[in-house]
């Protein structure tokens, strides 16, 4: 167990993920680096040993957002972050962002975002993070193939089953996110709280109505978590 | 964009990431001026140009929690350090200057 250090008068600093009541550090540690490089599609990721140092030093520094998905080196990053998570902190000083849709089995009901599909993936995450729950279980992609209302649902009832304790969205149309919000406060259901996009220096299209979720973001008042923040670096 | 502009690939992420790649084909030119702005800005604060690229997002009203990634743990502790640098409006001006419009990329 780190000395992990969640005193605002550390150098990290503290904000509420949207107008939900979820305290997150002003960096989230995103996990896509670590995990087993001989499978799934990363063949850059850092092996378990070479990769729990980073999830140590991070607590260290007062990091408490940790964000992963299912798909992550099949699986494998998910099982890294909740070992160490497990050994270096107490689970309930952390936040755990994970996510659903790309395919982790060959049969056509493994991937996408129906009802039988995140029903099934939220366990097996549950599981490779020996977890009881996820704090931000979020849509990795839009499902075309999928009624929104039914992945709203599906994603309404993992909250209510007390496996997901918010839910959050990511890159997809601005148009889409305003649509799923809006799918939700007519059926009295649990709405997106967050939005992680793809927003850099050198990638500002979030900032298009037309494109990106930034427009809506901000109407709506959700949060929105960056990745690829250095473009192709450090 | 924390390094100088480089040809070649720098790390095997950058090799490998074919994904990463399809971002950002095609428009190197365009990204070369915006990357030599966050050069000049790192140089003028004395700070890394990751500080810089990270300081620019966490100015952004709609920007909650970054995502970084990290390699090497010193990109950790360079990322704390970007929790410090508080741009100018003068130095957001320059660094937003050369962006133009990219190819909309990376939704299903």
């Amino acid at each position: 167990m780190v000395a992990t250090r969640f005193a605002l008068e550390e150098s990290v600093e503290y904000a509420t993920l949207g107008v939900c009541g979820l305290k997150v550090s002003r960096l989230c540690l995103g996990c896509m680096s670590y995990g087993i490089s001989e499978r799934g599609a990363h063949p850059w990721t850092l092996n378990e040993d070479d990769s729990r140092p980073f999830i140590r030093r991070a607590l260290e520094l007062g990091i408490n957002f940790f964000d992963t998905s299912n798909s992550y080196s099949d699986g494998t990053s998910e099982e890294i972050l909740g070992r160490a998570i497990r050994d270096f902190a107490r689970r309930d000083e952390v936040v755990i962002a994970t996510k659903v849709y790309y395919p982790t089995r060959k049969d056509p009901n493994g991937r996408g975002l129906s009802r039988k599909a995140i029903l099934t993936e939220i366990d097996k995450s549950l599981s490779r993070l020996g977890t009881d729950y996820i704090d931000l279980y979020q849509i990795h992609r839009w499902d075309y193939s999928t009624p929104i209302q039914e992945t709203l649902e599906a994603l309404h009832d993992t909250v209510k089953a007390g496996k997901a304790r918010y839910i959050g969205a990511s890159s997809m149309f601005a148009w889409q996110f305003c649509k799923a919000l809006y799918v939700a406060d007519i059926n009295g259901g649990t709405r997106f709280v967050s939005m992680q996009n793809h927003y850099n220096l050198l990638y500002r299209e979030e900032e298009r109505g037309n494109a990106g979720a930034v427009p809506g973001r901000r109407h709506r008042r959700a949060a929105m978590e960056p990745a690829r923040t250095w473009a192709l670096g450090p | 964009m924390a390094r100088e502009w480089q040809i070649e690939p720098a790390t095997k992420r950058a090799e490998t990431d074919a994904f990463g790649k399809s971002l950002y084909a095609g428009i190197e030119d365009m990204d070369r001026k915006v990357v030599e702005r966050v050069g000049e800005v790192a140089a003028a604060r004395g700070v890394s140009r990751g500080q810089v690229a990270l300081a620019w997002l966490l100015q952004k009203p709609a920007v909650t929690a970054p995502i970084i990634g990290a390699t090497r743990i010193h990109h950790l502790e360079d990322a704390m350090g970007a929790l410090s640098v508080k741009l100018s409006p003068e130095q957001i001006a320059a660094l937003e200057e050369r962006y133009v419009p990219h190819r909309v990329a990376g939704f299903a």
